[in-house]
């Protein structure tokens, strides 16, 4: 946490003044030393993150200059729309891409493992802004079956959504493929096949619970990119997340707002860190002693 | 000798890498001999000839082979260009990550210890920060540019060299001939240059390939939000950002860029795959 919220603090200060960023460029100097004054910018960076650190702890993430509200309010405000996006797309992504691994698994070398890898590795060449861009004119435009922006209502999570879960989809498939490989060729899957467990069970109970651990892994990170900002997801589509709130604190140069974003970032990425080696101690007896 | 003929053997052998190595070739054919492959000028505008269709011709009877833009650029013309700027910042941003990651990899792995831990937690932090909000920040701020985009995704994209470099270089360490050379009396730093290193090259040539395409990608989504490149360069990304405003009027102008990024990047990584399968099975 301290880690993501210095990179952001620092990379406002190495990259420039930040009160002569935060003001534009049609600030006249005095505008800015008022302004550096009042903000407390005219002290040295490590008091200032300090000062921001022993906030953050008292759970006081600053206020917004270019909103002038609360930070934490505003990335509340927010995170509902961003979660429903990312639990949606990885979701969608993760139905699909676990059944799809293991049959490319099982069957590989056939005809269905060559389409599923081809199709994963397409998936992830596929620029997402181009997807959403294609479909936009097609169902949006062309036919007019889907809204090209907004968040109420399911139809309006479908474009999103198939755009933010193609590179999972693909990651995962690859990610499930191959790890469903490695552990097809242990002893114990020949032990249980050799003792006449059907392929079913030697399929999906004994093979998947113990390749499934890179996957989790993988979408742990993925579940903290996108909550972090899916953020040409959520320009294209108008989405209200806080992608988009991103791109608005960095071309407004609102720093504030942006290490309080940082900060959640880095608080999900520990959530998520957390809750990975607890679905980790679920599926694995070896972790929980 | 011997290495070049298994090489062309394994690749003979792999339909897939074959078409990587293919369409990577014509990339880089199309970037060289742009000049000569374009028809048009990619920044001349010939208003009369806004979005006109794919396959017209202009005034002096040359085809605008993919249509022209809303600007009445020719599209296939600007595509060409804009290969160039893409190798460029794949290349560039690649050289740039390639030596911080390994130096902290290096570091990290052959050090150990405190020294370690606290490099492989600056990796986290960066592995944790999405890579393309922490490019947009460093952007926003230093302003764009073909330079500074190259530096940018060359300072956040580094994290998985360091991770297979400092992987690989624990393993490597601990080797006979590495503590023979300690034995002898050569220094670390001796050790890491001409031990160690030649032995971590294959991962680093793989990350690298798709650290490529990874940032071919990414110069295309800042552009298309408007924080890449200068508008006139002809960059795929800015084409679709552009062509945005058109979509009813000029698929053709957000069609053709899309297609160019993914067969460039889908190039790319077939070319990745099948070198990792030949350089580095481990990493599959």
């Amino acid at each position: 946490m301290i880690g993501a919220t210095l990179i952001v603090f620092l990379a406002s200060y190495l990259t420039g003044d930040p009160a002569a960023l935060m003001m534009g460029d049609t600030a006249t100097p005095e505008q800015i030393e008022e302004f550096r004054a009042l903000r407390g910018l005219d002290r040295p960076w490590y008091i200032l993150y300090a000062e921001f650190l022993v906030d953050l702890v008292q759970g006081d993430l600053g206020t917004s200059i270019y909103y002038n509200q609360p930070n934490a309010s505003l990335i509340l405000q927010r995170l509902p729309a961003t979660l429903k996006l990312a639990a949606a797309a990885l979701g969608l992504a993760l139905v699909l891409a676990i059944p799809l691994g293991v049959l490319a698994a099982l069957k590989r070398g056939t005809w269905i493992d060559t389409v599923v890898t081809s199709l994963a590795v397409a998936g992830q060449s596929m620029p997402n802004f181009w997807l959403a861009i294609m479909m936009i004119f097609y169902f949006g435009v062309s036919k007019g079956w889907l809204p090209v922006s907004g968040s109420e209502g399911l139809e309006c999570l479908i474009m999103p959504c198939i755009t933010l879960m193609m590179l999972p989809l693909a990651q995962n498939m690859r990610m499930m493929r191959s790890a469903m490989l490695e552990v097809l060729g242990d002893e114990y899957i020949k032990l249980a096949r050799s003792k006449g467990l059907r392929d079913m069970v030697v399929t999906w109970k004994h093979t998947l619970k113990n390749a499934i651990r890179p996957v989790i892994t993988q979408v742990g990170l993925q579940m903290g990119s996108f909550l972090g900002g899916a953020v040409i997801t959520e320009t294209i589509f108008s989405w209200p997340g806080i992608g988009r709130l991103s791109v608005t604190a960095i071309t407004m140069h609102d720093f504030p707002l942006l290490q309080a974003i940082a900060a959640m970032i880095a608080l999900i990425f520990v959530v998520i860190n957390l809750s990975v080696d607890l679905v980790y101690a679920l599926l694995d007896p070896r972790v929980r002693n | 000798m011997v290495k070049a003929k298994a090489l062309v053997k394994n690749l003979s052998s792999s339909p897939s890498g074959c078409i990587g190595l293919a369409l990577v070739l014509l990339v880089l054919v199309v970037a060289v001999f742009a000049p000569y492959i374009a028809n048009h000028s990619p920044n001349q505008m010939t208003l009369q000839d806004r979005l006109v269709e794919p396959g017209s011709k202009d005034s002096d009877g040359e085809a605008y082979y993919l249509g022209t833009d809303s600007l009445g650029r020719d599209v296939f013309s600007r595509l060409v260009y804009g290969t160039r700027l893409s190798l460029i910042v794949g290349l560039g941003g690649m050289v740039i990550s390639l030596v911080i990651g390994c130096l902290i990899g290096l570091v990290a792995g052959y050090t150990g210890g405190i020294v370690e831990t606290i490099l492989m937690r600056v990796t986290d932090v960066f592995l944790a920060f999405p890579f393309v909000l922490m490019a947009l920040i460093l952007l926003s701020a230093l302003g764009g540019g073909v330079v500074t985009i190259i530096i940018v995704l060359g300072m956040v994209n580094w994290t998985n060299y360091a991770r297979v470099v400092r992987a690989e270089t624990m393993a490597v360490k601990q080797r006979e001939f590495v503590e023979a050379s300690h034995a002898i009396g050569n220094g670390n730093m001796f050790i890491i240059l001409k031990h160690i290193l030649p032995n971590v090259v294959a991962p680093i040539i793989v990350v690298s390939t798709f650290n490529i395409a990874t940032n071919i990608l990414a110069e295309a989504s800042l552009s298309f939000l408007g924080l890449g490149v200068d508008p006139s360069i002809p960059s795929w990304g800015t084409m679709l950002a552009e062509s945005r405003e058109n979509l009813r009027n000029c698929p053709w102008c957000a069609t053709y860029p899309g297609l160019a990024i993914m067969c460039c990047v889908l190039a790319i990584n077939l070319l990745g795959d099948w070198l990792r399968d030949y350089l580095d099975p481990k990493l599959k």
